[in-house]
């Protein structure tokens, strides 16, 4: 009998497991399948969320929504504004009405024409309770929208309370009706290709909406057959006609290939109704999560264009110093030209609690409006600019980034001034600081919303002697508190959805969803409807401008401390045509990518 | 004796203490010849296993080291051999086995593997015929069933069948020399009794020099032909067994045999030697034994200088000065 | 032994109703929203209920239950942050990937720390120790993401010979599973070098000696079988830990795994996914427990001692 030990280790028996394992390793690699080759790599330090455009309201998402299909209106290249998309607007439209005729080169990419009811189809979506996401209020400017959706919850909710043997009738004598009421809203099919919409009142920056993702067309005949009915009525469309192959798209370009987690591969839509101006015919959008790597793919001219360059170590680039790394990475050899900062459409502020009591049941004191101004006065945004941020952000005194709305004023708000800070602060009933509460600085514990705190804070108890309380919480968290109003300082941060001035005064109206401060002023809301109200385009903007001065030289509901920039990365002799439009939009249909050096753009 | 098959002479083997090396085996000789049994006996710490790993060469090189001496297997001094011609001869030529076998089986291997791995060294026969081999080595050693029981492991025999194996590895090789490191202490007596018994047929039927290690007489009485005590490192008493047990001449030696209980004699008070045995390389000046020794506890002599081994009429080696024959 | 294993295998789904259970409660107890996006306009609470009834989430209870019979059919939901992606999409996009590494990590570990911890243990208090030591030391102290940005740094910048981000062939393994394999091959080193030491001291293999096997037979055939047995032990919760995926290293090398999902999932509140990841962690860990037991058994005759027959 031969010798039988327990589980030997002899050579040959330890290799044959071996060999197996990377042999399963191996497998497991090739499970993923090989990139595309593609004549421009993108890279975006976020993920992509979701690519439904009813849907979505993240930048990166907008970012590709945005090359994959084309609205009525479409951002401006060069400014905040619109210009017209697949659609022209006819006369006789105006504020409060407008039509609009689709042209007849606007096209899906299987060459199906874009009808009005694309728009409508897609635009039901937007609103449908079982679809609605944070952009669907835009559509409730439009007149008989509103009292659908709140006629549709209520049926909803009475169909919930059926027992379950009649809800399907029930269900279903709901849809038809359905169908029905949204066809009498203010969206109205004139025809196959003529659209109007009826507004509930004058909106004079509806055109400047219409650009958004929320009024994007759908083709109806391939998002359609994803639609499902729960039996209580609610409308839900299966997500998976978001992946490629699954619908057309009139944009510039298609989706040819949506890797979880890996990127997208973008091709040139060839129906697309201006394809003769596209140059790059594919792009692969890479989704990188952090933000170190995705410097690191451009730099080694693995990715030829980065859409946010947010790594620490972005001032210095910004500063156009020589690169802090040796090797070859500084292509020309000399300060760097592919390092681009931009002024965008967004403010970095602090909210002010301004409820009279505190979660605690304390006294708040930022309920006095004195106090507030005196902690506005109190900041010396420069010294925050070029100490602690470091990327050339204009420091922020008002909430509208200057400039970039056409035909709105200047406007200042309160700036530094120390003496006048301390005297309000006493006035207030609190001279030297003396008898103040702790003050409780919220913040969310990334980038370097840390640091901004700690900076201000340094500020605050320094110049006016009060103690203050940095308050780091993780993301989730810091949005419970800030919306539960437990706070006294919140840090905030907004990006204009529209180029109009109310799309960032509104946020401070009382009734506003987002007035995260709890400011509520009826003074403001009066000043703010009949600005809005006014017919005269210019008298109107002075108007709002009004409006904001308002509040940053007296109320003051939060500090502005500066606007933000956004950084690309990209070599402009090898990629022309970017846009630097404040937007943060990439239009790849207007990009070129040059071919005279090997492996130009991003190579494999 | 020129037939000698294994010949220690002056031995010498040095510990590594926390103060420095120190030396705890002085001098040690003696001679094994083909089937003849030598007992060193010796209490614990006295220094005989550290004797038996010398001439093994198994000492832990970092704490214990042979400082002087031969050893000389078939003439050849084993200690000057470089470590490759060792192995071959260790385990082949002089094999070992030791005190406890609970332990000194590999748990994951089955015995039959244990024995036959000893059986491949020494032929380099293959598996299979070594197989065959233990089975019959196992059985040869008492085990029964050999066959069935070559395949089990460690952990399903008993003590006393865990030293047959031991004894069976040891000896499927055929070795001129076996060191048995007090091979029963940890058994009963009754199986004692069988694995002495079983020592004395193999050394029969195979012409074996055994090296008893032990402390008890009684084995000392019944297996050895010859007998060496140690004490604190030093041989004191070496001649043969029978003139040992009737006639001790050294100090220590008739000390030990008097602690023995006599069953003859069974309500006597109990002997003792008083003090305790010195600890490594911490021993007295002189004759190590002498404090606890009723002729050399005062005496000058005894103190200063350590004594040297005087030889007898009968063939005995004692280290006493004031032995007498 | 097959009763034992039978036993075994029976309480892995009692297990894993447990984890799900304790992890469900977790989940809903932590304060925050679901479909509440971070950074992003206020959800209007009717917008909300329609969402919940969506995913069948309308209240904990029903989601509880309604989402263990999902699991049953092998279904494991929807994802609330990557809305066009099921869970089970997600999972099986990333876990080939996170094994991927992981195996690879554990080879590299198992193969350096046995081979270092063995030899540190032969020459113990020499150079080699000292050095051993310090390498084990080295791993467990540097994080993963200063070690995973300077091999990324080392390799694609200052001798650019391997691409940065990029994953489908063997080659991209190597760096993140070197940067894995630090902190199982630091244990693994030390656990071995300790029980390697106090092996070489025991009766069986001084026997072994005696019977004249060389040194390097008596490390190969009789010290390193015993030595192993607690490394063994050690890898099974090692082998899940590194095939589920690392968050930092995924990160660092731009690697498609799920470990990205363990934390992404909570911190967006993304409970269906959360549930899903943790349900595939706890199904390996309990699984490879369960086979490291076996192995054991099959290598360690004693270990069945004292089971049922």
């Amino acid at each position: 009998m031969p010798a039988r030990s327990s589980l030997s280790f002899g050579s040959a028996r330890l290799l044959i497991p071996l060999v197996g394992l990377v042999g399963l390793i191996l497998g497991l690699t090739r499970l993923t399948p090989r990139e595309p080759a593609a004549e421009l790599r993108v890279v975006d330090a976020v993920s992509i969320a979701t690519l439904d455009p009813a849907q979505m309201s993240w930048l990166q998402d907008i970012r590709v929504a945005s090359q994959l299909y084309e609205g009525l209106y479409v951002p401006s290249a060069r400014s905040t504004g619109v210009e017209p998309g697949c659609a022209l607007e006819l006369p006789g439209s105006d504020d409060s009405s407008l039509r609009f005729q689709i042209r007849t080169d606007a096209r899906w990419s299987n060459g199906d024409p874009v009808t009005t009811d694309d728009f409508i189809f897609a635009w039901r979506r937007a609103v449908e309770p079982g679809t609605a996401r944070d952009y669907s209020f835009f559509l409730y400017l439009i007149r008989g929208v509103r009292e659908y959706v709140d006629w549709r919850n209520t049926e909803i909710e009475r169909i919930g309370r059926l027992p379950p043997n009649e809800r399907g009738a029930a269900a279903a004598a709901h849809r038809l009706e359905a169908d029905r009421r949204f066809s009498e809203t203010g969206i109205v099919r004139e025809d196959g290709r003529t659209l109007r919409i009826e507004l509930v009142r004058k909106v004079a920056y509806f055109r400047s909406l219409l650009a958004g993702p929320v009024f994007l067309p759908l083709h109806r005949g391939s998002v359609e057959r994803f639609a499902r009915w729960s039996d209580t009525g609610l409308l839900f469309f299966d997500p998976h006609w978001c992946k490629p192959g699954n619908t057309q798209y009139n944009g510039a370009y298609s989706l040819a290939d949506w890797t979880f987690k890996r990127g997208l591969l973008l091709t040139k839509n060839p129906a697309y109704r201006d394809a003769a101006s596209v140059a790059v015919g594919s792009v692969e959008w890479l989704d990188v999560a952090s933000v170190d790597t995705a410097w690191l793919m451009y730099a080694t001219g693995r990715a030829g264009w980065l859409l946010s360059l947010e790594a620490g170590f972005a001032p210095e680039l910004v500063q156009q110093s020589d690169s802090p790394l040796p090797g070859a990475l500084n292509h020309s050899g000399r300060k760097r030209d592919d390092v681009h900062a931009f002024p965008a459409f967004g403010t970095y502020f602090y909210n002010f609690n301004c409820l009279p009591w505190l979660p605690d049941g304390g006294r708040n004191p930022f309920a006095d409006a004195r106090v507030r101004l005196a902690f506005s006065m109190a900041v010396d945004r420069v010294a925050l600019v070029s100490q602690v941020t470091r990327r050339d952000e204009p420091p922020a005194t008002t909430i509208i980034p200057p400039g970039m709305i056409t035909g709105y004023p200047h406007v200042e708000g309160a700036g530094l001034d120390l003496s006048r800070a301390r005297s309000l602060l006493a006035e207030a009933g609190y001279p030297g600081g003396r008898g103040f509460p702790e003050v409780t600085l919220l913040f969310n514990n990334e980038a370097n919303h840390g640091l901004i705190a700690q900076s201000v804070a340094a500020m605050w108890s320094q110049s006016l002697g009060v103690p203050v309380r940095l308050l780091g919480k993780e993301a989730q968290s810091y949005r419970e508190d800030k919306k539960q109003h437990r706070f006294m300082v919140a840090r905030a941060s907004w990006y204009g959805d529209y180029d109009d001035p109310t799309t960032f005064l509104d946020v401070f109206r009382s009734d506003n969803g987002n007035n995260d401060s709890a400011y509520a002023d009826p003074e403001y809301d009066r000043m703010l409807a009949r600005a809005d109200g006014l017919p005269d385009a210019s008298a109107r903007l002075q108007a709002l401008a009004q409006c904001e001065r308002y509040l940053f030289n007296g109320s003051m509901p939060a500090v502005p401390l500066f606007h933000y920039v956004n950084i690309y990365a990209f070599d402009p002799k090898r990629l022309t045509g970017v846009s630097l439009s404040p937007r943060l939009l990439p239009l790849l249909r207007n990009v070129r990518v040059s071919t005279s050096q090997p492996g130009a753009a991003g190579s494999d | 004796m020129s037939d000698r098959v294994l010949d220690v002479s002056n031995l010498g083997v040095a510990v590594r203490t926390p103060t420095g090396w120190r030396a705890v085996v002085h001098e040690v000789s003696f001679g094994l010849a083909p089937r003849q049994t030598l007992a060193l006996v010796g209490e614990s710490g006295s220094g005989k296993s550290i004797s038996a790993l010398a001439i093994m060469r198994l000492l832990n090189s970092r704490s214990a080291r042979t400082t002087s001496g031969t050893v000389e297997l078939d003439r050849v001094d084993l200690l000057a051999l470089p470590e490759r011609a060792m192995t071959r001869i260790r385990g082949r030529r002089v094999a070992m086995i030791f005190q406890e076998p609970m332990t000194a089986l590999n748990p994951l291997m089955t015995v039959g593997a244990q024995v036959a791995e000893s059986a491949e060294l020494a032929s380099g026969k293959s598996r299979a015929e070594a197989w065959s081999e233990a089975v019959r080595m196992l059985d040869r050693v008492g085990i029964a069933d050999a066959d069935r029981r070559a395949a089990s492991f460690p952990h399903e025999l008993s003590g006393g069948m865990r030293q047959r194996v031991m004894i069976a590895i040891a000896l499927v090789a055929r070795p001129a020399v076996l060191i048995a490191d007090e091979p029963t202490t940890a058994l009963d007596v009754t199986i004692q009794a069988q694995i002495l018994s079983l020592l004395q047929s193999l050394q029969e039927e195979t012409g074996l020099a055994l090296l008893l290690i032990t402390h008890d007489f009684g084995v000392v009485a019944r297996m050895a032909d010859q007998a060496a005590v140690i004490y604190a490192g030093r041989i004191v008493e070496r001649g043969a067994t029978d003139d040992i047990l009737e006639r001790p001449l050294h100090p220590y030696t008739r000390g030990l045999l008097a602690c023995i209980p006599s069953l003859e004699r069974p309500a006597a008070r109990l002997t003792v030697i008083p003090g305790t045995v010195p600890s490594a390389g911490d021993e007295p000046s002189g004759c190590a034994f002498h404090p606890r020794c009723e002729l050399g506890r005062d005496e000058a002599r005894c103190r200063d200088e350590v004594p040297a081994a005087g030889a007898f009429a009968d063939g005995r080696i004692v280290r006493c000065w004031k032995a007498e024959a | 032994m097959s009763h034992r294993l039978l036993s075994r295998l029976l309480q892995v789904p009692i297990v894993l109703f447990v984890i799900y259970t304790l992890t469900f409660v977790m989940v809903v107890a932590v304060p925050g929203n679901p479909f509440q996006r971070e950074g992003s306009r206020a959800l209007p609470p009717l917008l909300e209920q329609a969402l919940r009834q969506r995913y069948g989430m309308d209240d904990n209870w029903t989601f509880y239950w309604r989402y263990l019979g999902r699991l049953m059919h092998g279904d494991f939901g929807e994802s609330l942050q990557y809305e066009n992606w099921s869970c089970n999409e997600i999972i099986a996009a990333s876990l080939p990937v996170s094994a991927a590494i992981g195996l690879t990590a554990v080879l590299i570990a198992l193969v350096v720390g046995v081979g270092l911890g063995t030899l540190a243990a032969l020459r113990r208090g020499g150079l080699v120790d000292f050095a051993a030591i310090g390498l084990a030391v080295f791993s467990i102290s540097v994080p993963a993401f200063v070690v995973g940005a300077a091999l990324l740094i080392l390799f694609s910048v200052v001798f650019p010979i391997m691409p940065v981000g990029t994953w489908g062939g063997p080659l991209d393994l190597l760096r993140p599973a070197v940067t894995l394999s630090l902190v199982p091959m630091a244990y693994i080193l030390r656990l071995t070098r300790l029980s390697m030491t106090e092996v070489l001291d025991s009766d069986f293999i001084r026997t072994a000696r005696a019977k004249g096997l060389s040194e390097s037979a008596v490390i190969w055939r009789h010290a390193l079988r015993n030595a192993l047995l607690p490394v063994m032990s050690y890898l099974g919760p090692a082998t899940a830990a590194a095939m589920t995926g690392s968050f930092v290293v995924e990160r660092v090398f731009n690697v498609p795994g799920l470990g990205i999902h363990f934390v992404n999932g909570v911190l967006n509140r993304d409970q269906m996914l959360i549930l899903a990841t943790v349900l595939v962690y706890s199904t390996m860990l309990v699984t490879l427990n369960v086979l490291v037991d076996f192995v054991n058994g099959l290598i360690d005759p004693r270990v069945n001692l004292g089971a049922p027959a």
